[in-house]
């Protein structure tokens, strides 16, 4: 299905630069991917790969984090937004694209209630009378399964646990009936048991809603559980791409093979068992780096991947990698 | 046999005064740890395991219980009896620096310990801590850098060379590997397993990530909002888990194993963590459980043995 509909969201070529004091930082270097409707797209990568730059730069907020785009652009429902105008960015922001952070605490108005916070936007934004924006608000926080809704808008956020603030996040960025909804870590800051819980929500109000969701995690165990699709990064680079139960049963990457078997802990030790150890740490990128920005770590690496850099190349028609060596002939 | 143990918590009660309320941070825990052995503490935000740490190494002051170290009872000790037990003790933080001077070179920081007991002369502490810093594998020509010329790993490295100065018999780990990426995890963990096999290291290791639990200790301690509610050998306990909360902590970790399965087959906790200043009545999980019925809200479950494990439920089996 994916080869013949047309994508969503579309990144083409995008490359972002941070000026820093002590020269440009290149967060990403030709970042390519394609969402697609009613499909959840996981990126997933380490600090330091551009998961979290990639989503700002997706809804147009890169400047606010001091970043600059030099190259490339992002397609969204057809029309190319970034770069683009910044009130038709704003208006998109609110309606068609959804979006949801790991510190709810911080993204939520502390003197505010609940109530104040996810109807005042429809208010204000969309001419809803008082009385329908609080009973549209009510209907949102029955759906995020929030106990007594009504009570709830009254509330202030640190009245709330964390999950309950975090599902407080997903009622007013799904208030607006996004096609894409963008979550950046949603539940890093949660304990387990809670993670669970709301991962599962996500997955079932995407699936309900047909919505794109761009699902952004450091944790391959989250991208197994909810995501169709996944995009492995790494130094600002897409390294590997495709269909989850693919890239997980036969990673093609050397990342993605080293990053997989450093998630999954074997159950039992035995008195000589070592974990695999990824060596070194991901590189700062002062200069755009004419090869494979992971060779240095690599346990494959040969001397042309200092010198030639890989391109996302098809392994079959969903599944593609950027390696070298990995790559078919 | 409780002789043989290196650390004995008996029966420990610790609460804190917050904003008027007293929270009862842990309530009547029991564990021991041999020596050479680990033992993993897990449960979720507020459950107590950090005080656990902290009050093991008598940095706080428990309401009631004991803490044998080595045999003595050191419960009450003050702080001119504690000094010489500080070098046995040493912790290890998520993040080692939040409370080090960040002026302070890596060699300064791991010499920091053996200068405050007394331990040799400046040219004996230089050598030792190039020996230190070899051990837990970083370049001891780096000793002269500052903690944010290191990353993440390196800095865990740092940590826990100054911990290991005096050569403990008990390193209390507190989260040490969660604030690091995965693959700088392993060889954090790696280097942890090589420190306990060639030095005899016991550690207590407090994690809420269940799957470097399960992978790194032998003995389990679960926790919840204060409470012991299972313990045992660590494979017993992961294969299978008899309290339900065990088994939804269990249930809750993401897998790559069942891509796409969004969690549907397992029974997962419902809700949130209760507040602890106002814990439920009975068996505390119970507000959460699947499976609670009346006598969980009237009748506070004991921990009582069942297999390999002791569990504190009316129902488990």
């Amino acid at each position: 299905m994916s080869e013949v509909a047309t994508p969503l969201l579309e990144l083409s070529e995008l490359s972002v630069v941070f000026d820093t004091a002590s020269g440009p930082v290149h967060a990403l270097d030709r970042v390519e991917l394609s969402v697609y409707a009613g499909r959840t797209m996981a990126i997933v990568g380490e600090s330091g790969s551009g998961k979290t730059v990639t989503a700002l730069t997706v809804m147009g907020l890169h400047e606010h984090a001091g970043a600059r785009l030099t190259q490339g652009r992002v397609i969204f429902q057809g029309e190319a937004v970034v770069p683009g105008d910044a009130h038709r960015l704003r208006a998109l922001r609110g309606s068609a694209m959804g979006m949801i952070f790991q510190e709810p605490m911080t993204s939520l108005n502390p003197v505010l209630t609940v109530g104040e916070q996810v109807a005042e936007p429809l208010v204000l934004h969309r001419g809803a009378t008082r009385f329908e924006a609080y009973e549209r608000a009510v209907g949102a926080l029955e759906r995020v399964q929030l106990p007594d809704p009504r009570g709830m808008l009254k509330r202030y956020p640190h009245q709330l646990s964390g999950g309950q603030r975090q599902r407080v996040m997903i009622a007013m960025a799904l208030i607006g009936g996004p096609r894409l909804l963008l979550a950046d870590e949603p539940t890093t800051a949660l304990d387990v048991t809670v993670q669970a819980q709301v991962l599962q929500l996500l997955r079932r109000l995407q699936r309900e809603d047909a919505m794109a969701m761009v699902l952004i995690t450091h944790d391959f165990g989250v991208v197994a559980e909810v995501a169709d699709e996944v995009a492995v990064m790494y130094a600002g680079r897409v390294v590997e791409v495709g269909p989850v139960a693919q890239v997980i049963a036969s990673p093609a990457h050397p990342y993605t093979q080293g990053l997989l078997k450093a998630t999954r802990l074997p159950a039992r030790r035995t008195a000589h068992t070592r974990l695999e150890e990824i060596a070194g740490t991901v590189p700062v990128l002062r200069a755009v780096d004419p090869g494979c920005t992971f060779r240095a770590r690599c346990p494959i690496a040969q001397p042309g991947c200092a010198t030639q850099r890989p391109v996302l190349a098809p392994r079959d028609a969903v599944h593609r990698v950027a390696c070298l060596l990995r790559s078919p002939e | 046999m409780s002789d043989a143990l290196l650390l004995q918590v008996n029966e420990l009660s610790v609460s804190y005064r917050s904003a008027g309320r007293v929270i009862r941070a842990l309530d009547g825990v029991s564990l021991g740890i041999g020596r050479g052995l680990t033992l993993g503490v897990v449960g979720e935000s507020g459950c107590g395991k950090s005080t656990l740490g902290r009050a093991v190494l008598r940095l706080l002051e428990p309401d009631s219980g004991q803490i044998l170290f080595d045999g003595e009872d050191i419960t009450r000790w003050g702080r001119a009896a504690l000094r010489p037990l500080r070098g046995r003790m040493q912790m290890v933080f998520q993040d080692p620096f939040g409370s080090l001077n960040p002026r302070r070179s890596a060699g300064e920081l791991i010499a920091e310990p053996m200068k405050i007991h007394g331990w040799g002369d400046a040219s004996a502490r230089s050598k030792r801590v190039a020996e230190l810093m070899a051990s837990v594998g970083l370049a001891a020509q780096h000793a002269n850098r500052l903690p944010h010329e290191f990353s993440g790993g390196q800095r865990q490295r740092i940590g826990i060379a100054r911990a290991l100065a005096m050569q403990p018999d008990l390193l209390v780990c507190d989260e040490p590997v969660s604030a690091l990426d995965v693959s700088v995890r392993a060889q954090i963990l790696n280097l942890l397993l090589d420190l306990r096999r060639d030095s005899g290291l016991a550690m207590l290791f407090i994690s809420h990530d269940l799957s470097v639990v399960r992978y790194l200790c032998d003995e389990v301690v679960v926790l919840y909002l204060g409470r012991v509610v299972e313990s045992g050998p660590a494979q017993a306990l992961f294969d299978s888990p008899r309290h339900p909360y065990t088994r939804a902590l269990i249930d809750s970790v993401p897998s790559t194993e069942r891509p796409g399965a969004a969690f549907g087959d397992r029974v997962l906790a419902q809700g949130d963590v209760p507040d602890p200043a106002d814990p439920p009545s009975g068996g505390a999980y119970r507000t959460r459980c699947p499976m609670a019925r009346d006598i969980c809200a009237s009748q506070r479950p004991l921990l009582r043995p069942l297999g390999e494990q002791r569990v504190a439920c009316h129902f488990a089996d």
